[in-house]
């Protein structure tokens, strides 16, 4: 596998099954109480109970982003027939402040992965307007790009992934 | 006495095809072990006899058996002899003209599409296409009176019910040991359905009773093993590629925070010196503030 990407959301293949390629621009900080949220750390169920500490950063507060979390592994990394599940949805968030300035269209929902190892993303995209962004019918079998593509989103302009499983999981290793 | 026979063999013909058809059912009575004055179609001959003798004088529509004491025993006898076998090398016949009366007692034979075959052979053969016989067509010869027998050959299957009574009906007379498979299977007159399977060989084609009830996939153990050798080479690539995309994080994380630390270090570096270079106005210097 050639080194030359470099860039753990595309070796986690979160570049592929959720995002295409894009390029950062904006700061986007996800803490779960004292744990920063960084590509790939492993983070337990217990530890994600409610949501984030989100911040992002941006320059104009009339400016609105909408962050998504969505989890492609669902129900399992083996066979994802769910992916990807939405666990959250804020839209309509200023630059410079955090999600809690936003509009929580689908409230925070736990992640509670039973199978396998399942990653979890934060994207956040720019809107063109306020109050442009609406949630879909249901959690389930929800697509980020086409969510992108029907609400004008463009391309990520931050992202950043974690990894769970289930609260005894042995983490993938043999003891 | 021979116009008689092959008076009731035609007439037989019709109604053995009549009750081969319409046994669909699985509320038949028990089958019993074989007697010959009690199996089916001996019972059902006498009757078939008896109608068509007293048709005569007593037109009567019905083909139900009637409980009538049998007019001829010696009759009876004969017709007692006669079971399924003949029934069923009759029944395929388009040479039906060519019997002659004495050949209807051996069971064996003159079916010119089962050769050699006789009805419980026939019935203990292996459900599947490949067992077709070389006249290609059996549909077409046989007739709707065969029709169990061809679908049996054919891919479709009639119900598990109809073919159950197919194999009461053949439980009849068990003409010489060839009879085995099905014979020695003791549970073939056991509840209607499950036992429907065995005599036909384990070609998989009913799901397997008594296992999990989710049709068994037509998978071998190699493709099992295949499966399962593909899944667990996708669940390897994914760790890699978690361990991987880790440590790419942790890596730049490091070199992220390298450089920040190197540049927080400059940066304080920077203010202390330039500190250096502020003068430091320790000393007092007396000025005139008061007019007194």
């Amino acid at each position: 596998m050639p080194r030359g990407s470099r860039d753990p959301l595309t070796e986690s293949r979160v570049i592929g099954d959720v995002l295409d390629s894009f390029t950062r621009s904006i700061a986007l900080r996800v803490s779960y109480a004292t744990r920063e949220v960084n590509n790939g750390v492993e983070l337990k169920p217990s530890h994600v109970v409610n949501q984030p500490r989100v911040d992002i950063g941006g320059d104009d507060l009339r400016t609105f982003y909408t962050l998504v979390m969505v989890d492609p592994d669902a129900p399992s990394p083996s066979d994802p027939n769910l992916r990807e599940y939405v666990h959250w949805l804020v839209t309509d968030i200023p630059a410079t402040t955090g999600a809690s300035f936003g509009q929580e269209v689908m409230c925070y929902e736990s992640p509670r992965p039973t199978v396998g190892i399942h990653r979890f993303v934060f994207v956040l995209f720019r809107q063109l307007g306020r109050q442009t962004v609406y949630a879909p019918g249901w959690r389930q079998n929800f697509n980020t790009r086409e969510f992108a593509e029907l609400y004008n989103l463009g391309q990520p302009v931050a992202a950043v992934y974690f990894n769970c499983q289930r609260e005894s999981g042995s983490g993938g290793r043999r003891a | 006495m021979k116009a008689l026979l092959s008076g009731v063999e035609i007439h037989l013909q019709g109604k053995v095809k009549q009750s081969i058809t319409l046994t669909k059912s699985p509320t038949k009575p028990k089958p019993k072990m074989l007697d010959q004055s009690d199996d089916y179609f001996s019972t059902y001959l006498f009757h078939a006899s008896a109608n068509w003798r007293l048709g005569l004088e007593h037109p009567s529509h019905c083909s139900v058996p009637m409980a009538m004491p049998p007019p001829d025993a010696r009759m009876a006898d004969a017709f007692a002899v006669r079971s399924m076998e003949e029934v069923w090398k009759d029944i395929s016949l388009p040479s039906l003209n060519d019997q002659p009366a004495d050949s209807i007692i051996s069971p064996r034979a003159h079916n010119p599409n089962f050769p050699g075959m006789i009805l419980l052979d026939f019935l203990a053969r292996p459900i599947n296409n490949k067992e077709i016989p070389t006249p290609g067509t059996p549909d077409d010869s046989n007739g709707a009176s065969l029709a169990e027998g061809t679908a049996l050959f054919a891919s479709r299957l009639p119900t598990p019910g109809t073919i159950l009574s197919l194999n009461s009906g053949s439980d009849l007379q068990y003409v010489d040991s060839d009879g085995g498979p099905l014979r020695s299977n003791p549970t073939l007159n056991a509840p209607p359905g499950v036992a429907a399977a065995p005599p036909f060989g384990s070609s998989a084609v009913f799901p397997p009773f008594g296992k999990k009830r989710t049709p068994e996939s037509n998978e071998t153990s190699e493709d099992r093993r295949h499966k399962r050798m593909m899944k667990n080479r996708e669940s390897a690539a994914r760790s890699r590629a978690r361990k991987q995309a880790y440590t790419t994080e942790l890596e730049l994380e490091v070199a992220h925070l390298q450089e920040e630390n190197a540049k927080l270090r400059r940066q304080q570096e920077k203010l202390l010196s330039s500190t250096d270079q502020l003068p430091k106005k320790t000393s007092l210097t007396r000025t005139l503030t008061a007019p007194f």
